[in-house]
C-alpha cells in the first residue's frame, strides 16, 4: 500500500454496510476536561505524591546529609554484609529500634473479593515479627513479584532503599492499591523513623482512597493533617481526598 | 555522584529527576503539552473511560522514572506512545487474564447482529468495540486514529514516530483484521436461527 486507503466508513470499502454504519456512528477520541486535567496533574509525583521530604530546602545541607547518610549507610551495609549474624542476633539488633508506625484504622466492611490486611498496631513487635535480613523469609508469608524490592546491594544506603521501596508503592498505585498499600506497610515496619515518613503517610492515604476505604483514608489523613509543620501538606492532601469519589471501581 | 545528586534533587524538590545540561524537559512541560495526546492515544489502544485516569497516571509515572534516559534528539511524542502502548498492553493483558471485559459484549452473535440496519446505536457501538478489542493495542491505534479520528497517515506517521510505509502496513493488517472479523461474526448471526 503505498497510498491512503479509502477509509472503511466510505462507500466503496471493502466493509460491510453494517461495519460502515458502526465506524460511521463511532464518537472520535474524546479530550480530557478541565477537570481531569487538574486531577491528573495533581496526581503526578512533581504534583507532590512523593513530596518534599522533611529535608531542609537548602541544597548545601540536604546533600551534606544524604552523603553522610551515604556513608554511614555504606559503612553498617559493608558490616553487615561480611559477617553472617544468626537469626537470633538478628533480631536482637532489630529489637531496639523503636517502632513509631501509627495504626491503620480498622478494616472497612468490603467484598469477598478484596484482599485482607492486618491492622498494625503501634506496640513493640514480637521478635519473629521483626523483619531483618536473615530471617525476611523465614518470618514473612511468600509475598508476589511486585511487592519484592531488589535485594539490598553493599552500596545502597538505608535513604535507597526508602525510595526504592516507595517508589514501587507509587508505581503499583493505579493497577493494584491493595499492593500499594502492602509496600508502604513494609516502608513502616522497616523504617519506621526513617526519612521519607510523610512520603509514605500521603501514599498510604491515596491507596486508602483507591481502595474505596475512604472512612480510613480520611482517617488516617486526620492524624496526618494534625502532626506539626504539615501545614503546606494540606493542598495535597485535599486532592487526594477530594478524588475520593471519583475513583472509578472497576466492574467485576 | 551523578544519581546522588539526583536523589537529593528530587528529595529537596520534590520534582521529577531531570539532566538540565541535557535540555531534557521536565514532567511539567510534557504534562502540560502532551496531557490531551496521552490520553487520546490511549482511548485509541482500548482503554476503557472508566480507567483512563489511572492509566494515564501510571504512563505520566514511566515517564517520570525514565525521563533521564529521553534522547531529546527523537520526537517526544513518539516517545510517549512507546511509554502508553506498553502501559496499555500489560493493562489490557492483565484485564483479561481476569476475565474482565475491556467492553460490555453481548451475549450471543445473533442479539449483536442483525441484517436490519435501523439496530440501535448503542448496539453498534457495542459491536464496534469488541471488534476493535480483537486488534492489539498498537494496530488498534492506528486503525482507530485514521477510521474514527480522520487523522491523516502523514500525521498519524509524524506522531508515533515511525514511516509513512509503516503506518500503511498497520493499517492495512489492521483493517483487513477488522473486516475479517465483522464478516465471520454477520455469517454466524446469519446461520442463527431467530429468536
Amino acid at each position: 500500500m503505498s497510498r491512503p486507503p479509502l477509509r472503511l466508513r466510505d462507500p466503496g470499502s471493502e466493509a460491510s454496510p453494517l461495519l460502515r454504519a458502526c465506524l460511521t456512528e463511532a464518537a472520535p477520541s474524546r479530550s480530557m476536561t478541565p477537570d481531569e486535567v487538574v486531577r491528573l496533574q495533581a496526581a503526578l509525583p512533581s504534583g507532590g505524591t512523593l513530596a518534599r521530604s522533611t529535608f531542609p530546602a537548602r541544597r548545601g545541607w540536604t546533600f551534606a546529609a544524604a552523603l553522610a547518610l551515604v556513608f554511614a549507610g555504606t559503612t553498617f551495609a559493608y558490616e553487615w554484609f561480611e559477617r553472617e549474624p544468626s537469626p537470633a542476633e538478628d533480631t536482637a539488633k532489630e529489637i531496639s529500634i523503636p517502632v513509631v508506625e501509627t495504626a491503620l484504622p480498622a478494616e472497612e466492611p468490603r467484598g469477598a473479593s478484596a484482599p485482607s490486611t492486618r491492622v498494625d498496631r503501634p506496640e513493640t513487635p514480637a521478635a519473629d515479627d521483626i523483619p531483618s535480613r536473615a530471617s525476611t523469609t523465614r518470618s514473612s508469608p511468600r509475598r508476589p513479584d511486585a511487592l519484592r524490592v531488589p535485594a539490598e546491594a553493599p552500596e545502597d544506603d538505608p535513604l535507597t532503599r526508602e525510595i526504592a521501596i516507595l517508589r514501587r508503592a507509587q508505581a503499583s498505585m493505579a493497577s493494584s492499591p491493595s499492593d500499594a498499600l502492602r509496600l508502604v506497610q513494609r516502608h513502616g515496619r522497616e523504617f519506621p523513623s526513617g526519612q521519607l515518613i510523610v512520603e509514605r503517610e500521603l501514599l498510604a492515604i491515596e491507596a486508602l482512597v483507591r481502595s474505596n476505604r475512604l472512612a480510613a483514608a480520611r482517617a488516617r489523613a486526620a492524624r496526618f493533617e494534625a502532626e506539626p509543620g504539615r501545614e503546606a501538606y494540606a493542598p495535597r492532601l485535599r486532592s487526594i481526598l477530594e478524588g475520593a469519589v471519583e475513583v472509578p471501581v472497576s466492574a467485576p | 555522584m551523578k544519581e546522588f545528586d539526583t536523589r537529593v534533587h528530587y528529595l529537596s524538590e520534590g520534582l521529577s529527576t531531570v539532566d538540565k545540561d541535557r535540555d531534557v524537559p521536565t514532567l511539567e512541560a510534557i504534562y502540560r503539552e502532551y496531557h490531551d495526546f496521552v490520553w487520546r492515544t490511549l482511548q485509541r489502544m482500548g482503554i476503557r473511560d472508566a480507567d483512563l485516569h489511572d492509566v494515564a497516571h501510571e504512563v505520566f509515572l514511566v515517564v517520570d522514572r525514565r525521563l533521564s534516559s529521553y534522547d531529546p534528539s527523537a520526537r517526544l511524542s513518539a516517545w510517549l506512545f512507546g511509554i502508553a502502548l506498553r502501559v496499555a498492553s500489560g493493562y489490557r493483558r492483565k484485564a483479561y487474564r481476569r476475565y474482565e471485559k475491556l467492553v460490555d459484549a453481548p451475549e450471543s452473535a445473533s442479539s449483536r447482529l442483525e441484517h436490519d440496519e435501523q439496530r440501535g446505536v448503542e448496539e453498534r457501538r457495542r459491536m464496534l468495540a469488541s471488534l476493535l478489542d480483537t486488534l492489539d493495542a498498537e494496530h488498534r491505534a492506528v486503525l482507530v486514529m485514521y477510521e474514527i479520528d480522520g487523522l491523516s497517515c502523514e500525521s498519524i506517521a509524524q506522531e508515533i514516530g515511525v514511516p509513512i510505509g509503516t503506518v500503511y502496513s498497520r493499517l492495512n493488517r489492521a483493517r483487513r483484521k477488522l473486516v475479517r472479523s465483522a464478516k465471520r461474526l454477520e455469517s454466524r448471526a446469519s446461520k442463527e436461527p431467530a429468536r
